[in-house]
């Protein structure tokens, strides 16, 4: 009797926590709908199709993400062929040139299209830091551009840009690596890995996100030398994440610390 | 005294005035400084901050890069004094506080810099491996180039191929260039700004092929322009190379691999703008001409606007068709 007692006051527990869970978690209908913009060749006589923002980089912005998917009717008649169509994502500010991703359609999978295009290739995630550029003029361009011909055209899907603000990411664990290894969990659609070289000698240092459309990074860490990787993905938070840490030096001690946009603790947010 | 003051009154009056009537309205001041100038006048720029005074808080800005360019380091902190007073004088009636504060700390940091408190150098690190093996390569001589400059600075890769370069001048982008004792070479790009003083950079070695793009850089007034990085790179085979256009904006890559198809970017140090191009270069067509235009903003927005494309295509610059999709027609909700 007692124990059915209880299991009676756990059951109303949980039935409690579940309530309150679900007042401060906003259902998946509540999330904002928004379109992506697709950018083509056609039509235009120079056979470019761009896009892009230049904007003040404001205090506090820390990380920038977007995906792209690259389409193209040269896909498969002309797969292999000097018509090689490009994309190119990037981001410019004085003093900064960065490729957020670049592609073509000789190094692109294929799969059957969409919007009229014959083919479509995976999605491609990119994140880059924007920390150092605040108070700065940063601009991100997404370009589409024809090669060989103007006759057979090619696209870039755009997703929406997301911003981090450095007070978004919360402390999410940490510990020590001497060997490749794998750092695992759930964690929000940012995150971010910062590790530290602990040895005396310099090293290598290679993360790669192991989702499916997973960036990798990788640097060299001069001795007691720090660096922060940025990764984002879309998907509903939390979102299981797998890093694989690699280095090809012979001497590897590192420290690492994850800080997260979503811990454990915090409600689910269905919104991608 | 009173003579005085009418004569500021007046100079407030025609800069408001001013402000509101043409962009050529005295916030010019604050554009196209260097750094470590740049980011306080582009915070500046900011709608958080009413004018006046910030049409005063520009020329502030530009007097102090003026003064510091004259190498008078005192008279330049003298004008970033001034703009920490006009700002606290100005706050929070004609500027938001929170931004006030993040105006005087930026001020106070480009203080620390002129005055030599911070120091301002800058660390490359990196490695050099082999294009087809990804092996690290020793022994390989690494030099460093920055934009605008002369100055070179060189060291070898040690046993595991990684090289450091201290003391280096802050000043942007950069390229290093890498060759070892069998006539492997290649390049990479980096870059070093006061808020990011520590570079690292991979560079990957390989035989010279066959091919050579060449072009000019010219800016957007058709002038040919140098001091320019130029950037190609070839998706197919994830080889790059990069090099800085001479002052007449002439460009040459020679022993590229003919790898297929290549997008070339200009990008200036400066000013930020930046151009691209695609073509072909292959066994069959290995010389290839690319003359690039630079393209600067022409609409800034003052943080990062619409990014979801909610609101259309405002705060957007497009060329060629651009098409609203419904998102889950082309992108998972989970990736």
């Amino acid at each position: 009797m007692k124990g059915t007692s209880v299991n009676h006051m756990v059951l109303r527990l949980v039935a409690l926590l579940a309530i309150c869970s679900s007042a401060f978690t906003a259902s998946a209908e509540e999330c904002p709908v928004t379109p992506a913009a697709v950018i083509s060749t056609a039509g235009d006589t120079n056979g470019l199709g761009s896009l892009s923002q230049a904007f003040v980089v404001p205090p506090g912005y820390e990380t920038m993400s977007g995906r792209v998917r690259f389409l193209s009717s040269e896909w498969p008649t002309w797969y292999g062929t000097e018509y090689n169509d490009t994309y190119l994502v990037r981001l410019t500010a004085p003093g900064k040139s960065l490729v957020l991703a670049s592609g073509n359609v000789n190094s692109s999978t294929w799969t059957a299209g969409v919007l009229g295009f014959n083919g479509k290739a995976p999605e491609k995630n990119f994140t880059a830091d924007l920390s150092a550029l605040v108070g700065k003029t940063a601009s991100i361009q997404y370009e589409v551009r024809d090669v060989g011909d103007l006759l057979v055209d090619s696209g870039l899907a755009v997703d929406g840009i997301k911003v981090i603000r450095t007070q978004q990411y919360v402390p999410a664990g940490g510990g020590t690596l001497n060997s490749n290894s794998t750092i695992s969990g759930a964690f929000g659609q940012g995150v971010k890995l910062t590790f530290k070289n602990l040895n005396v000698l310099g090293t290598s240092i290679q993360v790669a996100d192991k989702s499916p459309f997973g960036e990798t990074k990788g640097v060299i860490l001069l001795p007691q030398q720090s660096v922060t990787f940025h990764f984002s993905r879309f998907g509903q938070e939390p979102m299981s994440w797998n890093f694989d840490v690699s280095t090809n030096a012979d001497a590897f001690i590192v420290g690492y610390s994850i800080e997260s946009t979503w811990v454990q603790g915090m409600p689910n947010n269905p919104c991608y | 005294m009173i003579r005085k003051n009418i004569f500021l009154l007046l100079f407030l009056i025609l800069a408001s005035a001013g402000a509101s009537a043409s962009p050529g309205n005295g916030l010019d001041a604050c554009e196209g400084l260097v750094i470590p100038f740049d980011g306080l006048a582009q915070m500046t720029l900011d709608t958080s901050v009413a004018n006046p005074p910030q049409v005063q808080l520009c020329h502030r800005v530009a007097n102090a890069e003026k003064h510091f360019r004259m190498e008078r380091a005192e008279k330049s902190i003298g004008e970033l004094r001034k703009y920490i007073s006009e700002v606290e004088q100005s706050t929070p009636r004609h500027v938001e506080g929170a931004y006030a504060e993040a105006l005087i700390a930026e001020a106070e940091r480009v203080i620390s810099i002129i005055s030599g408190d911070v120091v301002v150098e800058g660390t490359i690190s990196g490695g050099v491996y082999a294009f087809q093996t990804n092996q690290p390569v020793s022994g390989a001589l690494v030099t460093v180039s920055f934009s605008g400059s002369e100055q070179t600075y060189s060291t070898t890769t040690d046993g595991n191929g990684f090289f450091t370069l201290e003391n280096m001048p802050i000043t942007g982008a950069f390229v290093v260039n890498a060759a070892d004792a069998t006539g492997a070479v290649g390049s990479a790009q980096g870059s070093l700004l006061p808020s990011e003083s520590v570079a690292s950079v991979l560079v990957t070695l390989d035989h010279p092929g066959s091919g050579v793009i060449q072009g000019h850089v010219f800016n957007e007034q058709a002038q040919q322009t140098g001091a320019v990085l130029v950037t190609a790179i070839f998706p197919d085979s994830k080889r790059e190379y990069t090099v800085i256009a001479g002052v007449d904006g002439y460009y040459r890559f020679d022993g590229v691999r003919p790898d297929g198809t290549v997008i070339v970017i200009a990008f200036d140090n400066d000013s930020g703008a930046s151009a691209s191009y695609s073509t072909v270069l292959t066994q069959y067509y290995p010389v290839a001409t690319v003359d690039l235009s630079l393209v600067t903003p022409g609409v800034i927005n003052s943080e990062l606007t619409n990014g979801n494309f909610a609101d259309g295509l405002t705060g957007w610059t497009y060329s060629g068709p651009v098409q609203l999709v419904e998102r889950s027609l082309v992108f998972g909700a989970q990736n």
